[in-house]
């Protein structure tokens, strides 16, 4: 057995990895130098996924910014906006509209105020926006027009919750005490049962139309 | 279209953390998270009452008019399911990127039902420059409804096969062979016969029209006669033309082997670039571009494909051999491993052969020497295209140039036996038009 065997195979072997990643690296280089082109696809205009995220970004630091928590409401709500930009659907922008929800619950804004009206409109909003891009890459070119059903749907349930939660305060403030509350409440989920009945029911408001 | 649609996750955490705040705000009071909670239980009975119950259908068709420039294209058509409100698609393409989009569902006619499906086509389309049959597009898809609150099953539709026809370009001059046969035809031939160009003044002969006596020149060579009888014709002349006739042209394409300008794919020419030409698609361009000259000019032409062992189209004339050349030389590509030959192919007597190949090995270089050895004018195609070396690894390169040295030889030995070699993807100081006009000029003895 000679040393001079073994010296030859270690740089032999030597060789040959430094010359594989030689050519593993000029590979890349020429990929990276001719990038691949994309496939046309002919729609309507369109606009990438990001600008929908962005869009997601923004009603949610509106809602924040209308809810005017403390701090540390602040950090954890952001953190859950940052998950819903992150991984965009109807579940992370439940879970951001239910811990704001609790929140609001502990600190409600004045009644037939403009931070209710904004809080009642931009959590629906981030929650059908988020729904709508949810399971989409970032590069994803989305028609404009997608967001026109959605859209139906949020005017839709706005007509009918906006009003229906001012005169459920004007109700509540007419009484006081913890019946007329109750009332309130269960005037509220009357109207808005009723309200579903008669979308449901009622074909001329179809949600494609 | 009956496919199913079942609720998403982010259906039952909203329905669950809204009833929650819903049932917390009851109890203490607060309507706004009441309202907050009661729009979002809203939305989602909105969306699972009213989900779509069948699925829709994608198909994807070739767009006409396409399959010959240098995009292809195809149509992905939506037949929507009633109530869905958007396709997701990937549409994915060899040697391209992977596009994904979201359009909208076509909106119902005025007169339709609801549960009518609605028909959207998407055009998409790549920029290739590459030919024959391949497959190129494969389409991911899944319907979309109601703000991701219900999921549908995605499915693929293709991998579509296209046809992509090669371009032919046009030539001026081109060569023609050694004989020409047949009675008729655009070229002249050496024999003396119905044609136009003047062969000589003969004597008139039995079989000699009598619109072809040339009346000045008999006269001039009959003299007078006895005195006072006028002028006496004792014979007629005529004057002989060329007949004319046609050349057949085999065309011999080598689709045994398709590499293209990157060595590193050479191994595997499914990894070829789509905006670089391969050897076939230069070989396919070149045999069509010649075909279509020939042809035009009114001459018969056949094709010879040495990569199937199947019988050769015969030389023909006419439009419709034209298109028959164009889809055989479209539909030609490599099929395993090649078969050896025992004998070459039959060619026509007389007939002009024009061979197309990389000469990256023997065979077609035996063939065309065994062509010209035979007396048929040959003519060797190379079609290889210009390699790049850049991003070659070492071991890779020295393979290359020790190839390249043997097919040089092998050019050099037809050029010296007499086969007329042309690059067909020279360009610049000679194309290829240049050198086909040179060797029209060309005197070649046999």
């Amino acid at each position: 057995m000679s040393f001079g065997g073994i010296g030859d195979r270690i740089s032999t072997r030597v060789t040959n990895r430094v010359g594989r990643w030689q050519d593993s690296a000029r590979q890349a280089r020429a990929g990276i130098n001719a990038p691949k082109p994309p496939v046309r696809v002919e729609t309507g205009p369109t606009a990438p996924d990001w600008v929908y995220r962005l869009g997601c970004l923004v009603f949610g630091v509106l809602t924040i910014i209308a809810l005017a928590p403390g701090v540390v409401l602040i950090v954890i709500l952001s953190a859950l906006l940052l998950v819903v930009l992150i991984r965009p659907s109807t579940a992370t922008a439940g879970v951001f509209g239910g811990v704001l929800g609790l929140f609001w619950m502990i600190d409600p804004s004045r009644p037939n105020s403009l931070a209710q009206f904004v809080i009642l409109a931009l959590v629906p909003a981030v929650w059908l926006l988020s729904g709508t891009i949810a399971e989409l890459p970032l590069r994803t070119r989305i028609e404009l027009s997608v967001l026109r059903a959605p859209a139906l749907r949020f005017l839709v349930l706005q007509i009918v919750g906006q009003p229906v939660l001012i005169l459920a305060e004007l109700l509540q403030a007419r009484s006081t005490g913890i019946d007329a509350s109750f009332a309130g409440a269960v005037v509220l989920t009357i109207v808005v049962i009723m309200a579903i009945a008669a979308w449901l029911v009622f074909p001329r408001f179809s949600h494609d139309e | 279209m009956k496919g199913k649609w079942w609720p998403a996750t982010g259906l039952a955490i909203t329905i669950i953390i809204a009833m929650v705040v819903f049932l917390l705000g009851m109890l203490t009071g607060r309507l706004q998270a009441v309202a907050l909670a009661m729009v979002l239980l809203l939305g989602c009975g909105w969306s699972l009452l009213r989900r779509p119950r069948q699925t829709g259908t994608i198909s994807l068709t070739t767009r006409s008019g396409t399959t010959s420039e240098s995009r292809v294209g195809a149509t992905v058509v939506w037949q929507a399911a009633p109530g869905a409100d958007a396709l997701r698609f990937r549409t994915t393409a060899p040697g391209h990127r992977a596009v994904d989009t979201v359009v909208v569902a076509p909106r119902r006619s005025p007169g339709s039902g609801p549960e009518e499906s609605r028909e959207r086509a998407i055009p998409i389309s790549i920029r290739t420059a590459r030919t024959g049959r391949r497959p190129i597009f494969t389409v991911d898809h899944q319907e979309r409804y109601g703000a991701g609150l219900l999921t549908a099953s995605g499915d693929t539709a293709g991998p579509m096969s296209i046809t992509v026809l090669p371009r032919a370009t046009s030539l001026r001059e081109v060569p023609l062979p050694y004989r020409l046969s047949g009675l008729t035809g655009p070229h002249d031939s050496r024999r003396a016969g119905d044609g136009n160009d003047l062969r000589d003044i003969n004597l008139f002969t039995p079989g000699d029209r009598l619109r072809r006596i040339d009346w000045r020149v008999t006269a001039r060579r009959n003299g007078l006669g006895p005195p006072g009888s006028g002028p006496t014709i004792t014979d007629l002349y005529v004057r002989r033309t060329h007949a004319t006739a046609d050349a057949a042209v085999m065309l011999v394409l080598d689709s045994r082997d398709e590499v293209g300008p990157d060595l590193t794919t050479w191994n595997d020419s499914s990894s070829i670039a789509e905006d670089m030409a391969t050897s076939l698609d230069n070989a396919r361009a070149a045999a069509l571009t010649m075909a279509r000259r020939y042809l035009k000019a009114g001459d018969r032409v056949g094709l010879e494909d040495l990569g199937r062992m199947h019988r050769p189209v015969p030389p023909s004339g006419g439009q419709r051999q034209l298109q028959r050349l164009s889809m055989r030389i479209a539909l030609a590509e490599p099929e395993g491993e090649p078969r050896a030959r025992n004998r070459p192919p039959r060619m026509p007597s007389g007939a002009l052969i024009v061979v197309f190949s990389t000469f990256l090995d023997d065979e077609t270089w035996h063939l065309a020497q065994l062509w010209h050895g035979a007396g048929h004018r040959v003519l060797a195609v190379d079609v290889l295209p210009e390699p790049d070396l850049r991003n070659a690894p070492r071991r890779l390169v020295t393979a290359y140039r020790i190839i390249a040295m043997e097919r040089k030889d092998r050019l050099s030995a037809l050029a010296r036996s007499g086969v007329e070699v042309i690059d067909w993807t020279t360009a610049g100081d000679h194309p290829v038009q240049v050198t086909l006009a040179a060797l029209t000029r060309k005197r070649v003895r046999r």
